[in-house]
């Protein structure tokens, strides 16, 4: 039986792991299958919330499967389309990380409201700004979901990284491994083939001058 | 680098932007030495100006960070968006359903097919069902013109059989006969089976070997030039898939000289090569690159181009950038994507130069022009190909 476990670890995943165990292991890997899937509509627990940290990805999907749809159905009715909903809905689960990322933050509601609520406020304030219609939804939107400091920082995210991929290569693989994933200039400087991390560094400086310059243009 | 900071402030006013954020970054890092950084820290204290730069500086910096992690974060998301919203049902969810049936399959597999599941090697499986496929035309026409094409054939045939060398004609000239005509303006309903194409002036034509299977006479044609002739198969290969066509020297004196020659060794990888065939009753321009220097299996006798070829393309001669001849198209693979094989032109060349004796084929009077489009050089080269039936 041990040997068995070990070699279904192994091949789960894999359709001919199928001819290799028998009914009770059947009902044994679909029992485990149940077990690891994420029902988003139930209280979030502590190990949904460090999935969640950890941007497992499964979890992340299954999640996505649950919400998005009445997401979708919600800015749907409200003059907006598929694109905006996959927008605004992803990002309301970047703010969504990215609070979780704060240990000492706890969610009461359910998971599917927090993420709803925030959707909503995304669209609704996106409407107001757009003035796609005259109404006006401040009353509408729900307060304590989310914070100025939170929404600021999503739409300055927006810009720069809008801006990054404008910026072309090679600057935006420089500007990506120096800033993002901390890679020296050295290895910047081999990656890109330049004859030493000088050149490199010099390379880096007018890109980033020109991502300033970029960013204060889109602020106007 | 931190030579500024020896000296007084006057100086360090004019230290460059570029020098301040290379000092910045090295702090930042970590990279410096214990007394730079209590330099640097002291300087922070020192100059209000050199501080708040510093801050911008590690804000923008720590924007750019999180700005990067918004769109890793996004396209994580975008990539699973694109996974819902492409059904592809899992096995695992619809398991609860399959329980039964897999119970049945599993009970069915091993004790029939576990061995086989054991025994065999899965890759090994895949390239049994691969093949090289000839790139034939089936006598074939386009739908309704079925009936007429077939009577053309057949008209064309007893042709053959009274005398072979008066078959080629022009077809401008007053000389043929009216079903002679009909051959012709049928024709253009018919897809040609392959393509061929003249190597010397002297009335020989080249072919893969698989288009003149079992036959003694090949009827090709020329719709640029209008002219069609019946030609004798004089010489099938064993070894390598390429046939010899033979024109009376009469119908030969209508083909002028041949504008390619051909290259000595294969094109190398990456060549960029073209090819003009007849996969329709059209000539039809391909174009790809040599992708390997061997061809189907490792054959050493072909090479493989990447390029899209179609029923019509066997014996199609393929053409370096330069407009040189550089092999015949023959097949390609029945598994894989735009993957063609070329015989190799060494092969070629030697084969005829051994065949000599009997068929005394001279390259010589083959002449290359080197054109600088590509649409010259097909403008140029279009009445040498044709059209096998």
């Amino acid at each position: 039986m041990l040997f068995r476990s070990i070699f279904l670890k192994v091949t789960l995943g894999h359709p001919i792991f199928i001819f290799f165990c028998t009914l009770g292991d059947l009902l044994i890997i679909t029992g485990y299958i149940q077990l690891d899937t994420v029902s988003a509509d139930h209280q979030i627990t502590a190990e949904i919330v460090e999935k969640i940290r950890k941007q497992d990805r499964r979890t992340l999907s299954d999640i996505y499967k649950e919400i998005y749809p009445m997401v979708e159905k919600y800015i749907l009715e409200n003059s907006g389309s598929r694109d905006d909903a996959q927008d605004i809905f992803q990002d309301a689960f970047y703010i969504l990380i990215k609070k979780v990322e704060d240990k000492s933050f706890e969610l009461t509601s359910k998971l599917s409201t927090f993420l709803f609520g925030i959707s909503k406020n995304l669209w609704l304030k996106k409407l107001t700004k757009k003035q796609l219609d005259k109404a006006d939804y401040t009353n509408e939107i729900e307060s304590g979901l989310t914070s100025t400091d939170e929404e600021q920082n999503l739409t300055k995210n927006k810009a720069m990284k809008k801006c990054i991929d404008l910026l072309g290569e090679p600057c935006k693989t420089i500007i990506v491994q120096f800033y993002f994933l901390q890679t020296s200039m050295k290895e910047i400087a081999e990656m890109l083939h330049y004859t030493n991390a000088n050149n490199a560094k010099n390379q880096k400086y007018k890109c980033f001058m020109r991502l300033k310059k970029m960013m204060l243009k889109e602020k106007e | 680098m931190l030579h500024a900071f020896e000296k007084n402030d006057v100086e360090r006013e004019g230290m460059s932007e570029e020098e301040k954020i290379a000092l910045f970054d090295a702090f930042l890092r970590n990279e410096m030495s214990d007394s730079d950084k209590s330099d640097f820290t002291s300087l922070l204290d020192k100059s209000e100006d050199f501080k708040n730069e510093f801050e911008a500086y590690q804000d923008d910096a720590a924007q750019i960070k999180s700005a990067e992690e918004y769109g890793q974060i996004k396209s994580t998301l975008k990539s699973i968006h694109k996974e819902i919203h492409t059904p592809k049902k899992s096995l695992f969810v619809q398991m609860k359903f399959w329980i039964p049936l897999a119970a049945a399959a599993v009970v069915a597999i091993i004790v029939f097919a576990l061995p086989n599941v054991m025994g065999g090697n899965a890759d090994s499986a895949d390239n049994a069902v691969e093949e090289m496929v000839y790139l034939e035309n089936d006598d074939v026409a386009d739908g309704a013109s079925e009936e007429a094409s077939e009577e053309a054939l057949v008209m064309t045939e007893e042709i053959v059989e009274t005398d072979s060398s008066t078959v080629g004609y022009f077809y401008e000239s007053e000389v043929h006969t009216s079903e002679l005509n009909q051959y012709i303006r049928y024709s253009d309903l018919i897809i040609p089976k392959g393509t061929s194409f003249p190597i010397s002036n002297q009335g020989y034509f080249i072919t893969a070997k698989h288009l003149v299977h079992k036959r003694r006479y090949v009827k090709i044609q020329q719709k640029d030039l209008n002219i069609a002739f019946n030609t004798e198969v004089v010489y099938r290969d064993s070894v390598l898939d390429f046939a010899i066509l033979k024109c009376s020297d009469k119908n030969a004196d209508l083909i002028s000289r041949v504008p390619f020659k051909m290259v000595k060794s294969q094109p190398s990888l990456g060549d960029n090569v073209f090819s003009l065939g007849y996969p329709k009753a059209d000539i039809v321009y391909t174009k790809g690159d040599v992708s390997s220097e061997n061809g189907f299996r490792s054959d050493s006798m072909t090479y493989q181009i990447s390029m899209p070829a179609n029923p019509g393309n066997s014996g199609a001669p393929l053409f370096t950038k330069k407009g040189d001849l550089a092999g015949i198209i023959i097949a390609n693979n029945s598994k894989k994507q735009s993957v063609t094989y070329v015989i190799k032109p060494d092969y070629i060349l030697s084969r005829i130069e051994n065949l000599q004796d009997k068929f005394p084929i001279s390259l010589k009077s083959n002449y290359s022009v080197r054109y600088n489009q590509t649409s010259t050089t097909i403008k140029k080269y279009r009445p040498f190909i044709f059209e096998v039936h």
